[in-house]
């Protein structure tokens, strides 16, 4: 079928181009996008690209000047002759309807089709482009501005397959509205389309699957800012610390105090050590001491009320690669400095090496957790449940002091007591932490 | 003249309930275990005590923001309420409705009103079913004394006045228009002189006297129901905390004397020590009442606590009797299309 | 088919008549419903069959009648109230969008709501800005409301039925230059449901969807363009909500091309509505912008020559549809 070859607008402001030479000869076979000819304009002088496939048959003369929009040759099919001058151009997709009418009521205007900038087509033309490959910047619009219709689209190549997701638009938007990937969803459907009651059923058993999320109401969560490089699942031990630590800051009214501790007489009872315990064995030795004489702090919340524990068993905050455990010292005030320190080995060894047995992780009456190797001085730990608090160990430093005038230099290490105020009051709070800080800055002398 | 024994306990055991319910709610809401708003009717016990002791089962009542006394009143089921104002999958409305839109229809509570005013055409509609269907059940509808500067109210008073249709309307004044009182709000001191403007009896009660009320009611509703129209009850009563919520905070709308002077008149101490003093029940056998209802309270707010929150999967669910919906397309034929 | 011939008028009162016949909770409410038979004649003849208890003239009290409806219909009752003008709708706002809409769903699905309230819109008749209006849209934006817009005798009976034996709050709307136009109506009574347009003249270029008196203006539109070799495809919405999106999305994948036609003024009417949902449905079928055809932004005027001119005409949507063809008017050579 015979397509219109017109000397096209290349600008905003040109209205007329002259022909200053044919690229390829009258009757050659050329392909869209290939260059044909040169015209000049007011401006410039530029190439035109041939905007369809076809022997080109040329009717436009070199040196003459054209009005945009007005025929300069045409692109033929195998074996077409060129429409004489007067017969009417059929355009391929054009509606038949359009033939039947009366010629004198119907005339399609054909506006230029856009050669630069933007290339105008409705979304229905790119869509039947798009499913038989073709390139829609060979083919002519007849719509306002020149804009590519369907009806533009030569209809030679077969349809793709098709790749929209089975469901029903209802089912989308309820999966839009709950945050639902549709592709976990099973269809129920017919021919295997996922149905609203489908994503309906589906949010159902995900919440039954996961009562104590569904409880909670949790506040829906927003997509990611930024495409992630890597999602870590909120499984596993990550699953279960989110859960955890979530819960507590929810169901219990945590806040936290800091107090410092002189080191030194740890420091003098450590040096002269062969088996050196750490640090942090140390403020575990002393706050199991310190638990023994404030019991309301080795405490549970339960149904009935505060429930005083008889038992102390402090559990130490271990990191291990993507989490972190809490084994548990049994009977903490029942064992010596060397005991705990013995046993926090083993226990620290045990988690990097995945051979903790259920017994060392239950019973924790209270927690120890150091970041004072990370250089943190103080924070505010997160007790872990059902425990009623939490104490954390900071790095130990230098600080110089004034005694009687002199200047010394001690070695001091931040205590940070998180606890439950349901549980307890600042005050007794405060007893407890300094507690524990005598005990550190007294030890030998009374321990 | 002495009530019948029964009927004093029966008040006071209603009334007892609101209360305690009301109280609960209260501290519920300032402990933020309640989403939303909620306007507590502590103070006003004897007023739905009053009426609804002396409606028959079948009644209907209509209510207002202020109406989880009504339903309490009426029998409502205290679990089913304190988990609808929770917001509560298992709630009176499943959490849709929350503590302005609980209805129990089975006991003919058509429902509290979000809109000051709102109910009353509806309940006017209720008194309508009632004569159409020729039986001898009156529509009783509560209303604020603010709802009687409503356009509604006048609209539905005169239509009710004109058709004679069987209405109770039952003005609680508690003096307030949420925080501006009455006599900014309109120039009369009486509510009850409206009714006369549509030809409509009525009679001004004290409405922190819950005998008082039930009398008054009783006595309405011998005309109502032999089809005389409608009649106007206006229950002078007081609000003992805030439009919202419990705590004044630092609201100077009313002086603390005011709000002492009538919880000195509460129905509730009045009723019981008129109990002890007649003899119609002991203080033990009083304070073994109340325990009992306390209980039921607190059963209340332990089913409440550990029901499910709705699922949001129900959420279009009851917007219309089927399942439509204009914003969504379910045809198998454009979807079909929609994959091919 | 019988061919016997019926108003719209004459078709919506032979269903009242039947519907009130088959079911005694069916009553009706409204300003001069009862001894004038409605101020349109709407429900004339009623009085005398069903009598006084049946048949209840109100005060002009649109709140209230808005409010006898919902009561009743709660407590068991299956309403008719009427609002004489559309217009009025606006006056028992409150009842209607605030309680009638919501009760079922603030109640968690315990009330339901057998109501319709039967009104007037539609202008051409000048009666200006206050009892003229095409308020569908607002209606239509609140969620537990169905609204209804017969645009033929036989959907006018039909729709009336399936709108009474609703169990939900539905707003009923004739279109007061409708009244006289007849039509094929079956004696015996029959549901034309709720919820489903009609394609009214199928076709291949362009959809033309409208409703209401819109709908026969549609129609003829249509027919002009066939002169012109443009193959129409018209849909009568019939319901407005819910909206019939299936028949509207499948069409406008069918034709890639559609033409929104109201009454209502333009700017946040429905069609803006059927155009959004149609480029979310069909955005890679379209082959032209949908165009809206609807009354410009001003009040309803009263004389004659101004109310021509703001109400859309068949001649309007011939424009629009040419438009939306991309082609001249006839006689117009390019």
């Amino acid at each position: 079928m015979a397509v219109e070859f017109a000397m096209p607008k290349l600008g905003l402001t040109m209205e007329a181009g002259t022909i200053l030479e044919w690229l390829v000869e009258s009757g050659s076979e050329v392909a869209a996008g290939d260059a044909v000819l040169v015209i000049e304009t007011d401006k410039v002088e530029s190439e035109v690209e041939a905007n369809a496939a076809g022997r080109l048959h040329i009717t436009g003369e070199k040196g003459q000047s054209y009005d945009c929009g007005v025929r300069i040759g045409w692109f033929l099919a195998d074996g077409e002759d060129a429409p004489s001058e007067t017969t009417p151009v059929e355009r391929s997709g054009s509606d038949p309807s359009s033939n039947s009418a009366p010629a004198a009521t119907v005339t399609r205007p054909v506006d230029a089709a856009p050669t630069g900038g933007r290339l105008l087509a409705s979304p229905n033309a790119k869509r039947v482009a798009a499913e038989r490959g073709i390139d829609l910047q060979g083919v002519v619009g007849t719509g306002p501005g020149g804009r590519i219709t369907s009806e533009d689209v030569p209809l030679t190549a077969p349809v793709a397959a098709a790749g929209n997701w089975p469901a029903t638009i209802a089912a989308r938007q309820l999966a839009e509205l709950l945050g639902v990937d549709l592709a976990s969803v099973a269809a129920g459907g017919p021919e295997g389309r996922v149905s609203r009651e489908d994503v309906a059923r589906h949010v159902r058993g995900r919440l039954a699957a996961e009562p104590a999320a569904a409880a909670s109401s949790a506040p829906s969560l927003l997509p990611a800012l930024q495409p992630p490089t890597e999602v870590v699942p909120l499984a596993g031990m990550r699953g279960t610390i989110a859960s955890r630590m979530h819960e507590s800051l929810q169901q219990m009214a945590q806040l936290t105090l800091t107090m410092d501790a002189v080191m030194d007489a740890v420091i003098a009872d450590r040096s002269a050590r062969t088996d050196k315990p750490g640090y942090t064995d140390y403020v575990i030795a002393a706050a199991a001491g310190a638990l023994r004489d404030h019991p309301v702090v080795n405490s549970q919340i339960t149904a009935d009320g505060v429930a005083l524990l008889p038992e102390i068993h402090v559990g130490m905050a271990v990191a291990l690669d993507g989490g972190l455990v809490v084994p548990v010292v049994t009977n903490t005030d029942e064992r010596s400095i060397e005991e705990v320190s013995t046993e926090t080995t083993r226990l620290a060894a045990a988690a990097r090496d995945g051979k903790l047995g259920l017994s060392d992780l239950e019973g924790g009456t209270f927690s120890v957790t150091a970041l004072g190797m990370y250089g943190v001085d103080a924070f505010t730990p997160v007790i872990n449940p059902p425990n009623t608090a939490i104490l954390g160990v900071g790095r130990l430093r230098d600080e110089v002091r004034v005694v009687d005038g002199d200047v010394t230099s001690i070695k001091v290490l931040t205590l940070s007591l998180t606890w439950d105020h349901r549980a307890f009051d600042g005050a007794p709070a405060a007893e407890f932490a300094a507690s524990v800080r005598a005990r550190l800055e007294g030890w030998g002398s009374t321990a | 003249m002495p009530l019948d024994p029964e009927i004093v306990k029966d008040l006071h055991r209603r009334m007892v309930r609101i209360r305690f319910f009301e109280e609960a709610a209260g501290r519920l809401f300032e402990a933020n275990k309640m989403p939303g708003f909620i306007h507590l009717y502590v103070g006003q016990e004897a007023v739905a005590a009053g009426v609804s002791v002396a409606l028959r089962d079948e009644d209907q009542i209509s209510s207002t923001h202020r109406g989880h006394g009504h339903l309490v009143a009426k029998g409502g089921d205290l679990n089913k309420m304190m988990a609808e104002l929770m917001g509560k999958a298992t709630g009176y409305c499943n959490g849709k409705g929350g503590s302005m839109h609980i209805c129990d229809l089975e006991l003919n509570m058509l429902g509290a009103n979000g809109i000051v005013g709102g109910g009353v055409p509806i309940a006017v509609g209720a008194g309508f079913a009632n004569k159409y269907s020729g039986n001898e059940t009156v529509s009783v509808v509560f209303f604020g004394d603010g709802s009687t500067n409503i356009g509604a109210f006048h609209e539905a008073a005169n239509m009710a006045a004109a058709l004679k249709l069987p209405v109770l309307f039952v003005c609680e004044n508690n003096g307030y228009a949420e925080y501006t009182p009455r006599e900014q709000s309109m120039a009369i001191k009486d509510v009850a002189e409206r009714a006369g403007a549509y030809g409509m009896p009525s009679k001004i009660v004290d409405g922190m006297d819950a005998m008082a009320v039930f009398e008054a009611t009783e006595s309405a509703l011998v005309s109502v129901r032999a089809g005389e129209g409608p009649y106007f009850l206006e229950c002078k009563t007081y609000r003992y905390y805030n439009h919202h919520g419990i705590q004044n905070l630092g609201l100077s709308y009313r002086t603390d004397e005011e709000v002492e002077e009538w919880k000195g008149r509460d129905a509730i101490d009045a009723i019981e020590a008129r109990m002890v003093a007649d003899g119609v029940a002991s203080e033990a056998e009083v304070e073994a009442n109340r325990a009992s209802i306390q209980a039921e309270v607190d059963e209340a707010i332990d089913f409440a606590d550990s029901s499910p929150m709705p699922d949001p999967a129900d959420l279009l669910d009851n917007v219309y009797s089927d399942a439509v919906s204009s914003d969504a397309v379910s045809s198998d034929a454009v979807n079909s299309e929609v994959r091919s | 088919m019988s061919g016997r011939e019926l108003s719209y008028l004459q078709a919506f009162n032979e269903a009242m008549h039947q519907l009130m016949a088959e079911d005694d909770d069916v009553f009706v409410a409204g300003e001069d419903v009862a001894g004038k038979g409605g101020v349109f004649g709407s429900f004339v003849g009623l009085l005398d069959e069903f009598g006084e208890r049946r048949m209840i003239d109100t005060p002009i009290s649109e709140q209230a009648i808005v409010g006898l409806g919902i009561g009743a219909a709660v407590a068991g009752l299956r309403p008719v109230v009427d609002l004489m003008f559309m217009d009025f709708v606006l006056v028992s706002m409150d009842q209607i969008a605030n309680q009638a809409a919501k009760l079922k769903y603030m109640f968690g699905g315990n009330a339901s709501l057998p109501m319709t309230i039967t009104t007037n819109g539609g202008a051409g008749l000048s009666a200006a800005a206050q009892h003229s209006q095409s308020l569908e849209a607002m209606l239509c934006h609140v969620p537990g409301l169905k609204v209804v817009m017969p645009a033929t005798p036989y959907d006018c009976k039909g729709l009336m039925a399936a709108s009474v034996r609703e169990d939900n709050p539905v707003i009923f709307v004739k279109h007061k230059r409708m009244f006289g136009v007849k039509g094929e109506v079956p004696e015996e009574l029959y549901e034309v449901p709720l919820g489903q347009a009609a394609i009214t003249r199928e076709g291949s270029d362009v959809t033309v969807i409208a409703y209401s008196r819109m709908a026969s203006e549609a129609l003829a539109a249509a027919a002009t363009l066939a002169d012109e070799g443009v193959d129409c495809e018209v849909i009568d919405l019939r319901t407005v909500q819910p909206l019939d999106i299936e028949t509207i999305v499948a069409s406008a994948r069918k034709t890639n091309r559609i033409v929104v036609v109201h009454e209502a003024v333009r700017f946040g009417g429905l069609g803006a509505e059927i155009a959004a949902q149609i480029q979310e449905h069909a955005f890679d079928h379209l082959d032209a912008p949908v165009a809206r055809v609807g009354a410009p932004f001003s009040p309803i005027p009263f004389s004659p020559a101004l109310e021509t001119a703001y109400v859309p005409s068949a001649e309007r949507i011939a424009a629009e549809i040419r438009a939306t063809m991309h082609r001249p008017a006839p006689g117009v050579t390019v």
